[in-house]
Formats: structure tokens, C-alpha cells, sequence
């Protein structure tokens, strides 16, 4: 284990909430959204709070938020050369 | 290559004939492409494994998400692109598929998985670990045997200490992910209310592992920055 996955595990730990949290499938339904959001520069951490605190507690979700964001924005990117 | 709006996205897929072909093929050429970039952006030159190039796990993945899309098409939600939905479930399928490699080829016995604690879990832990750090982690442990149900000290210590992925400790277990999550979750308060009943902080316990705070920071200054706990 890395230094720092050891310190996400502590942080998860303190991060868990008293009740029911969203599981890993209802974030993959509203993840997409979220990714959407987020690349168009709005706060998508406010607007779906679930889906952030699911994807900090959960790296494998994170992980695919990440190459997500980055499958959007070079969309994004090659819309606008166009 | 057209474009679609969702609607037309979801007809195409939904009709037979000559244009569901279209849709289908135009889907898989997107997904491939997309699938190719991500992995090349990973840099990792052998993701993909021995024997295996960029361009096949692509393709492969490719065709396994536009299965799954044409088996999941009911439960599009429409509060997004239907591209951007397509791409996550394809990021999904080909992270699930590298973990399943990378896991494959881990060293685990399969006696130990999930029954040994780890002495200790830290690459690099420094020259000299202070007393005060075997001393926390020794009742980490203490608190993993002890405060935890049988189960959940088999799922956290396969997943988080012996990096086997989530799907396959779900399926290791007879169960599925998202049941497996609340395993982890109610593991995980047990372990928050166990070291909080003996004062250890987050903050105390992150500074006497001296672990680097990740980029994105959930904590900052000891305190939730984004979210209130319940």
C-alpha cells in the first residue's frame, strides 16, 4: 500500500457519514452529469454533494470520473477546433 | 460521422434495420477512440498487459460497452449527453478490465486473502519508524480484529490493504458491488467510532503517519471543507 492510499483510507474513515450512503450504482447513473458540469466550469461538487462524497470514499469510482472528465473535455476541445 | 441528438441516439438503437447498424457502428468507432486516447493518456505502456496493445483492449472494450449500452438503454437518466453516459459506462468497462489484469498477476496466497492483517502497509515508510508510529498502528490493527464483524474484516483487508478490486472481492464474497460498498461504509463507522471513543482525531492520526494529503483534498485544516457530516 502507497503512503498516500494509506492516508485516503484514514480519510475515508472520518469521512463516513451516520446514514445511508450513495451507492456505487446510483453514482455511475448521476456521474455523467456531474462530469458534464464539471467541464463546463460549474460547481459540480455543490450541485450533487452525493456523487462527490461517494466518489472521495470510493477511489475505484473516482477513478473513473477522472478518465470520465478527461474523455469530455478532450470532446470538448475537438468540438471547438472544429 | 453525424451527429445525434439523445433522442435520436436512443431511436437508432432501439429500431432494426439498416440505421440501428449505422448507430452501432458509429457508437463502437466513438468508443474505441475514446477508450484508445484514455489509455494512452494513462502512459503506462503495457496497461494493456503482455501481449495485449492499446488497440485491442480498445476494441475489445469497445464491444463489450456497446452490449452493455443496448442491454441498459431504459435506464438512460436524459440529464446528460447520451455520448457522455456511453463514455462512462466504457471508462467503467476498461478500468474494470486493467484491474482484473493488474489483479491477476498480484501475488496474493489465497490462503491469506482477506484473514491477514498486514504488518505494515506503507512502501517506503522512512528510515526509522517512530514509536508513536508503530504504536497507532498497532492499534489500528487492535481495532480492525476487534471492532469489526468477520465479513467486513475480510472485505476491507482484500480490498484495502491487499488492493484486490471491488468487483472481485463482490464476487469473491458471493455478493454485489453495491452491497459490498455498504459492507466497506458501515465498516469504516465502526472503525470512526471506535477511534474517536479512543480521542484519536483525523488529524492526529494523518500527522503522526505523516501521509501526503491527497490533491484534491477532502479535509482541509482538520474540518470537512465541502461536505456536513451527518
Amino acid at each position: 500500500m502507497k503512503r498516500t492510499e494509506f492516508g485516503r483510507l484514514i480519510d475515508t474513515i472520518f469521512a463516513s457519514k451516520a446514514g445511508e450512503e450513495l451507492s456505487c450504482s446510483d453514482y455511475f447513473e448521476r456521474l455523467p452529469r456531474y462530469a458534464e458540469l464539471e467541464a463546463t466550469g460549474e460547481d459540480a461538487a455543490a450541485r450533487l454533494p452525493d456523487v462527490r462524497h461517494h466518489m472521495h470514499q470510493c477511489p475505484e469510482c473516482e477513478e473513473v470520473y477522472l478518465g470520465l472528465l478527461e474523455v469530455v473535455l478532450a470532446e470538448k476541445k475537438s468540438d471547438a477546433s472544429r | 460521422m453525424t451527429t445525434r441528438s439523445n433522442t435520436e441516439w436512443l431511436a437508432a438503437l432501439r429500431q432494426r434495420g439498416q440505421s440501428h447498424e449505422n448507430a452501432v457502428k458509429e457508437l463502437r468507432q466513438l468508443l474505441r477512440r475514446a477508450i484508445f486516447s484514455f489509455l494512452s493518456r494513462k502512459g503506462s505502456t503495457n496497461a494493456a498487459g503482455p501481449g495485449y496493445d492499446h488497440e485491442d483492449l480498445a476494441e475489445d472494450c469497445a464491444q463489450e460497452t456497446v452490449l452493455l449500452i443496448q442491454s441498459k438503454l431504459d435506464q438512460f437518466r436524459g440529464d446528460s449527453q447520451f455520448t457522455t453516459w456511453a463514455y462512462s459506462i466504457a471508462i467503467r468497462v476498461t478500468l474494470n478490465e486493467l484491474r482484473r489484469r493488474r489483479w491477476r498477476t498480484s501475488a496474493i496466497e489465497v490462503a491469506r486473502l482477506g484473514d491477514a492483517m498486514p504488518h505494515w502497509p506503507i512502501d517506503n515508510p522512512g528510515p526509522e519508524r517512530s514509536l508513536e508510529q508503530q504504536q497507532a498502528w498497532a492499534m489500528l490493527s487492535e481495532l480492525i480484529e476487534t471492532a469489526l464483524t468477520p465479513l467486513q474484516r475480510k472485505a476491507l483487508i482484500a480490498h484495502a490493504f491487499q488492493e484486490m478490486p471491488l468487483d472481485l472481492v463482490a464476487e469473491w464474497l458471493g455478493t454485489n458491488r453495491n452491497s459490498l460498498y455498504k459492507l466497506i461504509h458501515d465498516a469504516r463507522k465502526r472503525l470512526q467510532a471506535a477511534l474517536l471513543s479512543r480521542g484519536v482525531t483525523h488529524r492526529e492520526l494523518i500527522a503522526i503517519f505523516d501521509t501526503p494529503r491527497p490533491e484534491r483534498p477532502y479535509f482541509e485544516d482538520g474540518k470537512e471543507s465541502l461536505f456536513h457530516r451527518v
